[in-house]
């Protein structure tokens, strides 16, 4: 975590947003802890010259990089309040920030500006680190949710379309929903491919996967995408600093296991395997 | 992908000539093409970009019949009021095919004259029989996709989604050549592997789809165009159906046009599900034993046979439908 002498805060870490919406999350979690609005945190990702930071994957990259940076942020602002107490004439333990600004605990109107602050920094910027301490023992840390799915099946040609699904999720504390919405979105989308379309198809005889384009190896389209709700139950946690848990895969691997059980439900019969496609459904509904 | 140029002539007579000579290939929306290029099917040494010709890109009506150039868009096609009017199925199948970006890019003599699907041509390790091998790959292998119908020795479908409402339509292909104009019905225009597996239609070197040609359909024709496909979004039927029908004021069926496609090495018109219908009055029944009669050829191969099902009803709703009747099946 760095403080920059114009008054902003930097964030950097060896993490990357592949579209899950890290990023902005690690922003907002440094701009939190630092009582700064949003647009004055900047978070630097993607390089490896920054501190190392786990894959994205595993739905951990939220739940592993949050702590750490707002432990960062934490450490970050102690070293503000040290400079900001002779200014203040307070101890530093009695400092707080607040909406910008750095003020004395029990006497608010004794106050100077983060930005007032920051221009008396020695050098170019002050920095802090942080890391990701082991989960506090004692706490649940697996994620929990549920799903649901209603199909449509046209009996005769045996092709599904999805119209609703449902997603009931805890994922700990939700930084951002706009971006855990989008999660579940993308997660659902891949799980409808999961449950209808992607298969890997080798020719044993040739040696050959026969379907290795993007026209032959079937992925959603925005016309395959259902009325999808996302619904979040943040169950408290003490596991971390953030109580953050995954989300991503939770939505995506629901998916295809409440789309069989839908088909099922519509069909009369289950079809065993994935993905669930028309000859696999009449087949099992006798048609072929 | 190999070094090419491109050469962009202005008559249809200087494109004919180049088209003609060795190494030569024809660009048009080019969103076959450059597939085929990447994937080595093709190699040529020159592009000839059909795209600067006069007169290609338009449709127009003359007396009821209507001429739609090799250089129409789908998206056009898809949308002209003349066609949605006269010939609803044409339309429909031109809205159906891809995604709106390619059909704003695809033109009718493109989606006519694209080469298959199957996976094994398409393939640049795969030395298959359309590609002058020795042997299908798909008819013993991974062949989901593949005909049901009319196959061997090669068992592609055809992919075009145009050329199903076309014939259903009976409309004429004109080519203009080294050694003049023709005007081939298309239904005859489509080759079997049978008689040759390299090819899928009977353009000969040189020679260029120039128009396709609709005859004005009778008063009380009513069509519709039918697509079964796994995904919503960009994906090739499993199955489609076009079909015209004319029913008199009692429901008897006057006429019947019905052709299926991605079902076989070319579009496949069913005479047996026509002669069902003709004569007859228009029921679920009576439409339920066309589409029986349309897939009696069917000899599905090992992972196929689902298509024959999906064929059949598809073919009693497009009957349905067209005739304007309520499916009690």
């Amino acid at each position: 975590m760095i403080a920059f002498r114009d008054g902003h805060a930097e964030v950097r870490i060896g993490t990357q947003d592949i579209g899950t919406g890290t990023r902005t999350i690690l922003a907002m979690v440094a701009a939190e802890e630092l009582c700064l609005p949003l647009a004055r945190v900047n978070a630097e990702i993607g390089d490896t010259r920054y501190l190392y930071s786990v894959p994205s994957g595993g739905s951990g990259t939220a739940p592993s990089n949050t702590p750490a940076v707002r432990q960062a942020a934490a450490h970050l602002r102690r070293k503000l309040f040290r400079m900001a107490a002779p200014m203040l004439g307070a101890d530093p333990g009695d400092l707080e920030a607040h909406d910008g600004a750095i003020r004395v605990r029990f006497e608010p109107s004794r106050a100077v500006s983060f930005a007032d602050v920051c221009r008396r920094i020695p050098a170019d910027s002050l920095s802090a680190e942080g890391e990701r301490v082991p989960n506090y023992e004692g706490f649940r840390h697996d994620q929990a949710g549920c799903q649901f799915a209603e199909v449509e099946v046209d009996s005769e040609t045996g092709i599904i379309r999805v119209l609703n699904v449902v997603a009931v999720h805890d994922a700990g504390r939700i930084i951002d929903p706009l971006t855990a919405r989008s999660q579940i979105n993308g997660g659902v989308i891949m799980g409808i491919g999961f449950a209808l379309f992607e298969e890997r198809r080798l020719d044993p005889r040739v040696g050959l996967m026969v379907n290795p384009t993007m026209d032959d190896y079937k992925l959603p389209g925005p016309l395959d995408v259902p009325e999808i709700t996302a619904l979040f139950v943040e169950v408290a946690n003490g596991l971390s600093n953030t109580g953050v848990l995954g989300l991503g895969e939770a939505a995506h691997v629901a998916t295809a296991a409440a789309m069989g059980c839908a088909v099922y439900d519509a069909i009369g019969v289950p079809v065993r395997s994935l993905p669930i496609t028309p000859d696999r459904v009449l087949a099992a509904m006798g048609k072929v | 992908m190999n070094r090419f140029s491109v050469v962009a002539p202005t008559d249809v007579a200087h494109a004919s000539k180049l088209l003609a000579t060795r190494g030569h290939v024809a660009l048009a929306g080019g969103v076959d093409l450059i597939d085929l290029i990447k994937q080595e099917i093709v190699e040529p040494a020159h592009l000839v970009n059909l795209k600067a010709l006069k007169g290609m890109d338009r449709i127009e009506s003359d007396e009821g019949e209507v001429r739609i150039g090799a250089l129409v868009k789908l998206h056009q096609v898809a949308t002209d009021p003349t066609i949605r009017r006269q010939y609803t199925a044409v339309a429909d199948a031109a809205g159906e095919a891809a995604t709106p970006q390619i059909r704003n890019l695809a033109t009718v003599g493109g989606n006519l004259l694209q080469r298959p699907r199957c996976w094994y041509f398409r393939n640049p390790d795969v030395d298959c029989l359309k590609k002058g091998g020795l042997r299908c790959y798909a008819k013993d292998g991974l062949n989901r996709y593949h005909a049901i119908i009319g196959g061997g020795p090669s068992y592609i479908v055809h992919p075009s989604n145009l050329a199903p409402a076309f014939i259903a339509f009976g409309a004429n292909a004109r080519i203009v050549g080294p050694s003049g104009e023709r005007t081939v019905q298309l239904e005859q225009f489509f080759v079997l592997p049978k008689s040759d597996p390299l090819r899928e239609n009977l353009l000969e070197p040189g020679e260029i789809l120039t128009d396709v040609v609709i005859p004005a359909p009778t008063r009380a024709a009513r069509s519709i165009y039918l697509e079964a496909r796994e995904k919503q979004s960009f994906d090739w039927p499993l199955v489609s159906v076009a079909a015209v029908i004319a029913t008199d004021g009692s429901q008897v069926v006057r006429e019947a046009r019905l052709v299926m496609g991605a079902v076989a090495p070319i579009p496949w018109r069913s005479p047996e599900a026509e002669n069902t219908l003709i004569g007859a009055r228009l029921d679920s029944n009576i439409a339920a034993r066309a589409a029986e009669a349309a897939l009696k050829p069917a000899t599905p191969l090992a992972q196929n046979a689902y298509k024959v099902p999906i064929a059949k009803a598809l073919m009693r709703r497009a009957v349905l439908r067209a005739g304007g009747i309520e499916d009690t099946a």
